[in-house]
């Protein structure tokens, strides 16, 4: 047997050292770089704040005081009970002229709802002044509640639009898979051994 | 040297040692061996730390640090080009830029059984939301909040699976209207 020399195990040793500074240097640096589901988390985070605006601003800054929870948490509350404004915050992401119009609608929707509150008020008025202000509220509620009919006609034509459009990309899938079954096939048992 | 520190114990059994080795083996020390072999050996080991000394010349460590550093930047460079998980929207992408084109593996890469319902859901949740839903809702979420009721409902921090259908059930209560 060959005595291994002072200089080989030298060699092997500061060769092995070499490989493991390395890979700490690679493995820390990689550690230390931002995650993508962080960045996504607070960019919905943020898009959930900004929603929450346009709601209501008052509400919204209350909860942004009470933002002190970590982001994982924070996204938790928010999608599990407010999963409506979640969905609005998905929507600013994936189809941002659609949120836009989404808002819009609303909007209008509240505006009007202010505006029945004012005719209601105005109908307790029997006094001359006050018939002239219910007819003017009533012509104005009659014009909002029009152009909200309107929008929501609208929007709800460009939600149909995007379903077909998703739904014509899922056909496009599968009509994909079916003339390539065994390709599909290659491909789903790369994903199940993970190569 | 100073052995005063000693045990007494050691320096009783190297006395004990001393006697027993004198008596089975007595002999007499050379006069300046030590010296002679002190001045035979460190020559010779001045000469090796020398000669390797030598062996590690500038060159041969300028190349075993580019070897090293070319390791790491192979490591480094394997961690950042290692592909993520594809959303949905990334799979959508190339699709939707041209619906017509017959679609190449690439793009259908996880296969038959990646169903895509993610925008899909999103924009059949979004569609019939009105706004005293919406105000219902970012209400919920500041009431819980603020009443720290997030805690009772465990939606922050670890639970287990009982605890999770637990939290599910306070949820619904909560989102139903139950937020005493």
């Amino acid at each position: 047997m060959t005595p291994i020399k002072a200089g080989q195990t030298q060699s092997f040793l500061s060769w092995g050292l070499l490989v493991v500074i390395a890979a700490s240097a690679a493995i820390g640096l990689h550690s230390t770089a931002p995650g993508i589901a962080d960045d996504d988390r607070d960019a919905f985070i943020d898009r959930y704040m900004d929603v929450a605006e346009q709601i209501d601003p008052s509400l919204a800054g209350r909860l942004q005081s009470m933002c002190q929870l970590d982001p994982v948490g924070f996204e938790i509350v928010l999608r599990r009970l407010g999963p409506m404004l979640s969905g609005l915050a998905d929507l600013q992401a994936d189809d941002p002229a659609l949120y836009q119009r989404k808002i819009a609608e609303l909007h209008l929707e509240a505006t009007v709802a202010g505006i029945v509150v004012e005719a209601r008020q105005a109908a307790l008025d029997d006094s001359p002044q006050g018939v002239v202000q219910r007819e003017a509220i009533r012509a104005q509620l009659q014009a909002m509640v029009r152009a909200q009919v309107l929008t929501s006609i609208e929007n709800r034509e460009l939600f149909v639009e995007r379903l077909r459009e998703h739904l014509g990309l899922l056909e496009l899938e599968i009509e994909a898979d079916r003339t390539d079954i065994d390709g599909a096939v290659h491909r789903r048992l790369e994903d199940l051994s993970g190569s | 040297m100073d052995f005063s520190d000693h045990d007494p114990r050691l320096t009783h059994t190297d006395h004990r040692l001393v006697e027993q080795l004198e008596a089975s083996a007595p002999r007499t020390m050379p006069s300046g061996l030590i010296d002679r072999v002190l001045s035979a050996t460190l020559p010779l080991l001045a000469e090796s730390r020398n000669r390797d000394a030598h062996r590690l010349r500038w060159p041969v460590v300028v190349g075993r640090m580019a070897v090293a550093a070319g390791l790491c930047l192979a490591i480094v460079l394997g961690f950042w080009t290692m592909p993520g998980p594809r959303t949905q929207h990334d799979l959508l992408l190339p699709l939707a830029a041209n619906p017509g084109e017959r679609l190449s593996g690439s793009v259908l890469a996880s296969g038959p059984f990646a169903w895509r319902d993610g925008p899909m859901l999103t924009l059949l949740a979004v569609k019939d939301i009105n706004y005293d839903g919406a105000l219902g809702d970012l209400e919920t979420v500041v009431h819980s909040v603020g009443t720290g009721q997030i805690n009772m409902l465990g939606l922050v921090g670890d639970e287990g699976p009982l605890d999770r259908v637990e939290s599910e059930l306070l949820t619904v209560t909560t989102m139903a209207g139950g937020n005493s």
